[in-house]
């Protein structure tokens, strides 16, 4: 029991005028890796916010533990939608990853030499060390995710979320972008929201579906019959030697 | 040609040089954040809403300026609570706003007996009739903003960056934002004597884009925006001088003359390099 990081319980969320998310329940344990897929507009985002503490949730109890103990403190990672982000802003590579050291508990935040050791050590592991004083505005989509994906960890979080973070990868990108994923998961949880199960669904080792509510599905093995039963209504692609996408097909 | 130091004997041309000297710095360091965080129209929304302040002045017998300062806060609150909280859309909020604002100006002039201020003044500037007081003022206002943006540069950049990742880090960015907000609107007013409430947006912006033709890091575009806005406004001012035009509109000119020589000269220094590769 000590591996668990997070529970949580009969959890509701929304805002104010709507309830998004009602009556989930998860436990995210230390080297999980969790798939999320689920409609747009289903709540994968809202999970994600509450977790973060960004957002209070309106009823149910969300708790983060550390060998076993409670804790308020615990690290979590995170990495946003590219496309929420103004690509030509002037901010060098090495200070967007600079701000994921960044913390609520402290208004004056000026990094010193130990962060700035620790950001160009993660930028190096990432193989972007030779970004540090590039303007974000000269990087290619996969190495501004790259970018992003070390803001997230640059932390060491012990769970790290990522929203979707494959959307604007090609392919050969975005493989290498999950092979970063799995070492990353030795040292941490990962909870993955994407639109596509079936680039994910080789790389996580479970799923939840969220669709207004939460549906665990352990292991990564997914079939839409049971998908169906979830009622989560995503797109189905699946692996073979021809690449092909299967869609499911249309009711009503 | 007249020697250029002899406008220097008069008091009029030193204060007027001092204003420009000051105003740069504000407006340096508050375009580089509105044009990173493309706020243009929000600063045109509130350069025009203190007009309505500037005209209340005029009706209730207090000082212009000061009205306008407080109707700019109001209007840069007012534009954030009306996009972020009631969800208006952005550009009408900023345009009603805009409107609004200038509509009850005229309209406070008009009902105010006796003579009316003239318009002008306000609407493009005169940096030659500024006083000790508005000077006083701005040097106030700079070292607030130089001290604000040492203090808080980093958790400003990111906030302008990427506000939402700041938010999953548990960082409050309301409080900054506001803060910024108000420090946006205090130098729109007091730079309205430079430039007048249409052109101050030119100072938020002209030189900042020409300054991002140079460089890609916020802190070098603070400085350089600086750099960029008093070297216009200075040959602005002493063009205006000579050729006895309106400093407003001459030192907005100049400083779009810059812009261009300097992308011009980017053009060509980029050419010059791959032709030496």
């Amino acid at each position: 029991m000590t591996d668990i990081l997070l529970e949580v319980s009969h959890l509701d969320a929304g805002y104010e005028d709507k309830i998004v998310l009602q009556n989930v329940s998860i436990s995210i344990k230390r080297n999980d890796f969790i798939g999320v897929i689920g409609p747009n507009g289903g709540g994968k985002t809202t999970f994600l916010k509450v977790i973060t503490g960004e957002l209070k949730p309106l009823s149910g109890n969300i708790g983060f533990y550390k060998n076993g103990e409670l804790t308020q403190n615990m690290s979590i990672g995170y990495m946003s939608q590219k496309s929420l982000i103004d690509p030509r802003f002037p901010i060098e590579a090495g200070q967007v990853v600079m701000s994921g050291l960044i913390d609520g508990s402290k208004t004056i935040f000026r990094p010193g030499k130990a962060a700035r050791l620790k950001v160009k050590d993660v930028m190096a592991r990432m193989g972007i060390g030779a970004f540090f004083h590039r303007p974000v505005a000269n990087l290619s989509g996969g190495e501004f995710q790259k970018v992003l994906l070390a803001r997230a960890v640059v932390s060491d979080p012990q769970i790290l979320l990522l929203d979707e973070p494959d959307t604007y990868l090609d392919a050969t990108a975005q493989n290498e972008f999950y092979r970063y994923l799995e070492i990353l998961n030795e040292d941490m949880a990962i909870v993955l929201v994407s639109h596509d199960i079936g680039m994910i669904s080789p790389l996580v080792k479970s799923i939840a579906c969220i669709n207004r509510t939460l549906h665990y599905h352990p292991g990564n093995k997914i079939s839409e019959q049971i998908l169906g039963v979830y009622s989560c209504p995503v797109e189905l692609v699946t692996h073979g030697t021809v690449p092909h996408r299967v869609l499911k097909t249309h009711q009503k | 040609m007249e020697n250029i130091f002899s406008i220097f004997t008069h008091q009029f041309a030193i204060n007027a040089f001092a204003g420009a000297l000051l105003a740069s710095i504000a407006c340096g360091i508050i375009g580089a954040y509105v044009v990173a965080n493309r706020l243009v129209f929000v600063s045109g929304g509130i350069s025009h809403a203190s007009f309505g302040g500037i005209g209340f002045g005029y009706y209730i017998g207090v000082s212009p300026l000061f009205a306008g300062t407080i109707f700019a806060v109001f209007a840069a609150l007012g534009i954030e609570v009306l996009t972020s909280k009631l969800k208006f859309r952005s550009d009408s909020a900023i345009a009603i706003l805009w409107s609004a604002g200038m509509a009850l100006g005229v309209f406070f002039i008009a009902i105010t007996p006796g003579y009316a201020p003239n318009l002008m003044t306000y609407l493009f500037g005169n940096i030659l009739t500024i006083t000790n007081g508005e000077l006083g003022a701005l040097m106030v206002l700079d070292l607030l903003l130089i001290a604000f943006f040492s203090v808080f540069y980093y958790p400003i950049l990111f906030l302008s960056f990427d506000e939402g990742f700041l938010r999953t880090r548990k960082f409050s960015t309301g409080l900054l934002k506001s803060v910024i907000l108000i420090f946006i609107a205090v130098a729109i007013v007091l730079n309205v004597r430079l430039s007048g409430i249409i052109l101050v947006m030119s100072l938020l912006t002209i030189p900042q884009e020409t300054a991002n033709l140079l460089t890609s890091r916020f802190d070098r575009l603070i400085l350089l925006s600086v750099l960029f806005s008093l070297v216009g406004c200075f040959m602005g001012l002493i063009i205006s001088f000579f050729i006895n035009i309106p400093s407003g509109p001459v030192i907005v000119l100049t400083l779009a003359i810059i812009y261009f020589l300097v992308r011009l000269l980017r053009v060509l220094f980029r050419k010059g390099r791959i032709i030496q590769a």
